[in-house]
């Protein structure tokens, strides 16, 4: 009785936010998530409880590829589903009623990126007019990073076409790089760091850099039937994601946020405190999207053009 | 199965090993397999250690550390697995004796049937995972019939073929002294196809295993399959190794288990079939 007490002192004084909270009947979410840093923020809402803040209990089912996460998001095995926005857009362009709710991750304002092509420091390779004929690394085709790939050739000199894309998984990028079996790979890090770090490889270009700064890549998404039946979870649920990205900006350096993203990623701190982390964002600027999409209908992802702001749902555009 | 027939008839390979040179004697005894196993972990170390320049190739002496130092987590992360995987195996395993059976006694079934178990036969398990999700979500019911579904197929073929394979007079003779149907089927084309049965269960104990982790890849949130994937992405490749030495070790003592429960339950087709 003690504890429930204590917990109703503390709830009522979260002056706003805790107006809707009850420790008792806390709204259940699983999430879909991706155990990378990009994921950062939706683990220390958890962590330090301002989802709980919110009257909503955040169950994460992580999964290494990201393959099953939208599958599951338009089946109703999730609710939420982090992803990245061009497998969003093409389960949107589906039917599948997906709508972003919240911003994910961006790139680099500026080089260096988290994601490069890289080659083999002997390789010749230093723009995309270099690789016609050349066979490229990509984790998965008809995603973010072929897209991405393609798009880097044909804006530094090259022909996309010319190019093969082969699909490798990240880990194993640089093995395929240094063993010859590809000639260059779209990585990202922990990887890119690794792989540069050791010389076995040298970056010959910033494929989301070269086509636009800050760009959207990862990003939270619902089904649209979810928000109109639950538009007060969704919005408790961005106030606390939201929340989480604050803290994280301004804590960025902490060991308590260090040690929130080595427990669920499970690098080493080693390998974390070489690694760079970008600032999160809140919001993302239809605008800031609407050239991957237009990316999309030219690379044949899509078939018609797509407004970005149709995808965007109010929680994230505001 | 070459040591044990070594076992078995021990005084013909001992008079005739009097006259081989030592490294044939050596290669017919069991020391001969760990020593081949030690070689290949010694080139592993070594290849780590001077040629292969990866930080996917840790030595194996650091697998072993890992091996160690991960003891807790990999003992629970390998429960949550073989849990899953046992309830798949029992699941595949029930329904590939109960349709096995029926379709090798009823011509009428087996031709019903057919068709369609050789059309699902061999759908590979990345394809069905999807779909799957659609109707079962992602956790471990989901799982499970994936796992199901991969050991069935093994089961069911050799349960229908063990059926089948019942001697003729056996089966007019149980009629002659007339015995019923169900008499017939029970003391006699179920014994008799239970070796079948057994090798089916074999094959699918192995499947189950290969099928659990490779689902909990696709679809992770626990278990071995995402322990491994998880340690491939963190970039740390002797946890994932760790993971995969204890999983081949696994894999060896289902295997194990299995023959000898095969022992002492079948001894008696072994002697028939040996004496």
């Amino acid at each position: 009785m003690l504890n429930y007490a204590k917990a109703a002192f503390y709830a009522a004084s979260f002056a706003v936010a805790a107006s809707t909270a009850q420790a008792q009947d806390l709204t259940k979410l699983r999430v879909s998530t991706i155990p990378i840093i990009d994921t950062a923020p939706l683990q220390v809402g958890i962590t330090k409880g301002f989802f709980a803040e919110e009257g909503i209990e955040i169950d994460t089912t992580p999964t290494a590829g990201g393959a099953v996460g939208l599958p599951a998001l338009a089946s109703g095995a999730v609710q939420i589903t982090f992803s990245n926005s061009v497998s969003i857009a093409l389960g949107a362009s589906q039917g599948l009623g997906f709508k972003v709710i919240a911003a994910g991750s961006f790139t680099a304002k500026e080089a260096p990126d988290i994601a490069a092509i890289v080659a083999k420091p002997d390789s010749g390779i230093t723009s995309g007019a270099d690789m016609s004929g050349k066979k490229i690394a990509v984790n998965t085709r008809n995603n973010v990073i072929w897209l991405y790939a393609k798009a880097w050739i044909d804006a530094t000199g090259g022909d996309a076409e010319s190019a093969t894309y082969l699909e490798v998984p990240f880990p194993q990028m640089l093995d395929a790089v240094a063993s010859d079996q590809v000639d260059a790979a779209f990585v990202v890090d922990p990887f890119l760091t690794a792989g540069v770090g050791s010389g076995s490889v040298t970056m010959v270009g910033w494929p989301y850099n070269t086509i636009q700064p800050e760009l959207p890549v990862g990003m939270y998404a619902m089904t649209e039937q979810f928000i109109e039946e639950n538009p007060e979870v969704v919005t408790g649920f961005v106030r606390a994601y939201n929340k989480s990205v604050d803290w994280v900006n301004e804590n960025a350096e902490s060991d308590e946020f260090k040690d929130v993203i080595l427990s669920y990623t499970r690098l080493t701190r080693e390998r974390l405190d070489g690694l760079q982390i970008l600032p999160f964002g809140k919001t993302i600027d239809p605008a800031a999207l609407q050239p991957t999409l237009d990316l999309m209908v030219k690379y044949k992802l899509l078939r018609e053009p797509m407004q970005a702001s149709d995808m965007l749902y109010e929680t994230v555009t505001e | 199965m070459a040591s044990d027939t070594a076992l078995q008839h021990p005084d013909p390979s001992a008079s005739i090993s009097r006259a081989m040179p030592s490294w044939r004697k050596l290669a017919r005894t069991r020391l001969s397999g760990v020593l081949l196993l030690l070689a290949m972990l010694l080139l592993w170390e070594v290849s780590a250690r001077f040629w292969v320049e990866s930080d996917n190739w840790p030595p194996f002496s650091h697998v072993l550390r890992a091996l160690v130092i991960e003891r807790q987590e990999l003992f629970s992360v390998f429960l949550s697995s073989l849990r899953l995987m046992l309830t798949g195996f029992i699941l595949g395993g029930l329904a590939g004796v109960i349709i096995g059976f029926a379709t090798g006694v009823s011509t009428w079934l087996r031709r019903a049937l057919t068709p369609t178990l050789e059309f699902l036969r061999p759908l590979p398990v990345p394809g069905i995972v999807p779909p799957l999700i659609l109707l079962l979500g992602i956790d471990d019911a989901m799982k499970t019939v994936v796992v199901a579904f991969s050991t069935v197929f093994p089961v069911l073929i050799n349960t229908a073929q063990g059926v089948r394979s019942v001697d003729p007079t056996l089966t007019s003779m149980a009629r002659t002294f007339r015995r019923s149907k169900t008499q017939t089927m029970l003391s006699l084309i179920l014994p008799a196809s239970l070796p079948y049965v057994f090798s089916g269960f074999r094959i699918s104990i192995a499947l189950a295993l290969i099928v659990t982790v490779v689902a909990e890849m696709i679809a992770g949130g626990e278990g071995i399959g995402y322990y491994l994937m998880t340690m491939q992405y963190a970039m740390q490749p002797e946890k994932m190794y760790a993971g995969v030495i204890l999983l081949a070790a696994t894999g060896y003592a289902l295997n194990f288990v299995f023959s000898q429960a095969e022992r002492h339950l079948l001894h008696w087709y072994r002697a028939g079939s040996t004496g």
